[in-house]
């Protein structure tokens, strides 16, 4: 009988501040600028230039380290990690080591195994490297010194999860939360939010860790999942065959699902990290975490406790509602507008996800107001155009934020509830199909559908439903 | 004199703070009167990104092993019960607001560049 195994997995997890500067120079950050446009003296590491801490960046490190229960460090301060690599200009990076911002803090998951408590070790503030670009068909690569600076923090965590599942739902929570601070956007792809995967196995029972890897390249949720996979069987395999895991860093390819050892994993004093000398401490008192405390928004946990008393919906849709704060936005500035939580709800649960996923749309790329949302939904409710045209006039509202006052009198949309024209077009259905009429006379219910239809298409599809049918049985029967 | 206050900060806080770093620069046991091997100093190399000659190596390893004593001359100092000082200067909190002030820098900075490749670096093939 094989042995079991268990994964032990920690994760180092890289987001990208949304601050307008760099961490220590007055450098945007905007995403995608020509290359090397975004760039100084401090972000390129030329002697003699001085960096000063962008107060900004402390701001959202203490929103995310008091929303994940951290401890805040009250006197902190920032190392230099000496290490040589194109991206790095300075030869160092400067982030923290000896005195983290923040320590000894964790956050809640929820897996099909239950709620489980993923401890946080330490976060610090850091700045990112520059970006490299490698040739294709020559011996080079390009560097771009734009994102030198950005200000990151990264988040520690205990070697806490066992599995691929427990690690989607803790990298889940913590964009969750950050993206309800509004520290970050979080997204994987764009690289605002990264993870380097820590990950030994051991035979289930065994008291010790196994040695541990440390995975890079990790560009989505997928991949994240499949390096666990993967990894997992790696090391099984060499410890099944006798042999003995390296503690090294690796890179996941995602295309070829595979990785490959990048160096051996450097220790601390590898690094030979000293105290910054160009940065003063910093001082955190009461008074400041108690002013970013108060600031904090209401974050995802207690806004579906919310949900749950204001609002009569279904605990699955205030769930799906809320997994963006973009989204919940969007449903409570509707609701505000036109009181029909339930509506508003169902509008954006179904029509708006579909074309979501129609057109490739993120929560983040909604471009529709909530008062036209609002608007629709009263003209769908107060009948003056029935369901089919409010699809439609939706869609024209998705993409174009529309009016729908507005649409719906120029398009001349609005249900044709004159009892006189819906007569009209239905003595017409009557008269062109004696077929139908005759089926339905002889018994079968089913052939008024075809007349309906057919009077409807008279209408251009604006008649009144519930009239029109009417108005057929009372001709049909008399 | 700045340094060397940081060296004797790395000491006191790598005491202090970390276990799993050693209070010495090498990781190595200490003691007065340091011998660097050739080991150490061919791996201080590769951190450095480094090829050094043989006779560079003997110089290096010489002046190494000055720090190292110098250190240990520090060490000498009773420090119990003195909180680590965590900058030379009495200040704190000094910060700038999140206000772009820098405009388009790609010219002056790539003035620099040894090799450029329109608006980029250009630099020997890195992956990893």
């Amino acid at each position: 009988m094989s042995k079991q195994y268990e994964t032990v997995i920690g994760l180092e997890v890289h987001v990208e501040l949304a601050t307008k500067t760099k961490i220590f120079c007055g450098c945007s950050t905007e995403f995608g600028g020509a290359p090397n446009t975004h760039t100084c003296p401090v972000c390129t590491g030329m002697p003699g230039s001085l960096p000063v801490l962008n107060k900004q960046v402390v701001d959202y490190a203490l929103a995310i380290a008091i929303a994940t229960q951290c401890e805040v460090t009250p006197v902190c301060k920032f190392d230099r990690k000496n290490y040589f690599y194109p991206d790095n200009p300075q030869n160092y990076q400067i982030s923290q080591l000896y005195l983290p911002i923040a320590r000894n803090g964790f956050v809640e998951i929820e897996t099909n195994s239950g709620i489980k408590k993923v401890r946080i070790h330490e976060m610090h503030m850091e700045e990112d490297a520059g970006k490299l670009i490698h040739d294709e068909w020559d011996d080079t690569s390009l560097v771009d010194f734009n994102r030198s600076g950005v200000p990151l923090v990264e988040i520690v965590s205990e070697p806490d999860m066992r599995s691929a599942d427990e690690v989607l739902a803790y990298m889940e929570k913590l964009r969750l939360i950050i993206q309800y601070l509004g520290a970050s956007d979080c997204k994987l792809q764009e690289g605002s939010m990264r993870a380097d995967v820590n990950l030994s196995v051991r035979e289930v029972g065994s008291p010790s860790f196994g040695t541990r890897t440390e995975m890079k390249n990790l560009n989505s949720f997928k991949a994240i999942a499949r390096a666990i996979e993967a990894e997992r069987q790696r090391q099984i395999e060499i410890i099944e065959e006798g042999g003995e895991v390296i503690q090294e860093t690796r890179r996941w390819d995602d295309n070829k699902e595979y990785s490959y050892a990048m160096r051996s994993k450097e220790d601390a004093k590898d690094y030979r990290y000293f105290p910054e000398p160009d940065l003063v401490p910093i001082v955190i008192g009461e008074d400041w975490i108690e002013r970013i405390r108060s600031a904090q928004p209401e974050l995802r946990t207690e806004k579906l406790m919310r949900y749950k008393k204001e609002f009569d919906i279904p605990e699955y849709d205030a769930k799906i509602l809320t997994e963006s704060k973009h989204m919940a936005d969007l449903f409570e500035a509707t609701t505000a507008i036109c009181h029909k939580p339930k509506k508003v709800s169902n509008w954006l649960m179904v029509e708006t996800f579909r074309l979501m996923k129609e057109t490739g749309t993120e929560c983040e790329e909604l471009i529709f107001s909530p008062s036209h949302l609002a608007d629709l939904i009263n003209l769908a409710e107060n009948k003056t155009i029935n369901s089919t045209v409010a699809k439609e006039v939706f869609e024209k509202i998705f993409r174009e934020d529309i009016d729908p006052n507005i649409y719906v009198k120029e398009m001349g949309l609005a249900t044709v509830n004159d009892e006189e024209a819906i007569e009209k077009a239905a003595k017409q259905a009557i008269s062109e199909n004696p077929k139908s009429v005759e089926d339905y006379k002889n018994g079968k219910e089913k052939a008024i559908g075809f007349l309906v239809g057919q009077t409807m298409k008279t209408l251009k599809g604006q008649g009144n439903p519930g009239i029109v049918k009417e108005v057929l049985y009372s001709l049909l029967n008399n | 004199m700045i340094n060397l206050m940081n060296v004797k900060l790395i000491s006191n806080e790598m005491n202090g703070n970390d276990g799993n770093v050693s209070n010495d620069l090498t990781g190595k046991e200490v003691s007065m009167g340091h011998r660097i091997d050739d080991e150490t100093i061919e791996y201080v190399g590769i951190l450095a990104k480094l090829s050094l000659t043989g006779q560079e190596k003997e110089k290096a390893k010489a002046d190494m092993e000055k720090m190292l004593d110098y250190i240990d001359t520090l060490n000498e100092l009773d420090t119990q019960g003195i909180e680590p000082m965590s900058h030379v200067f009495p200040v704190n909190n000094v910060f700038r607001d999140d206000v772009i002030s820098n405009g388009d820098g790609s010219e002056e900075t790539l003035a620099n560049a040894p090799l450029r490749k329109n608006n980029e670096f250009e630099v020997p093939k890195t992956i990893g």
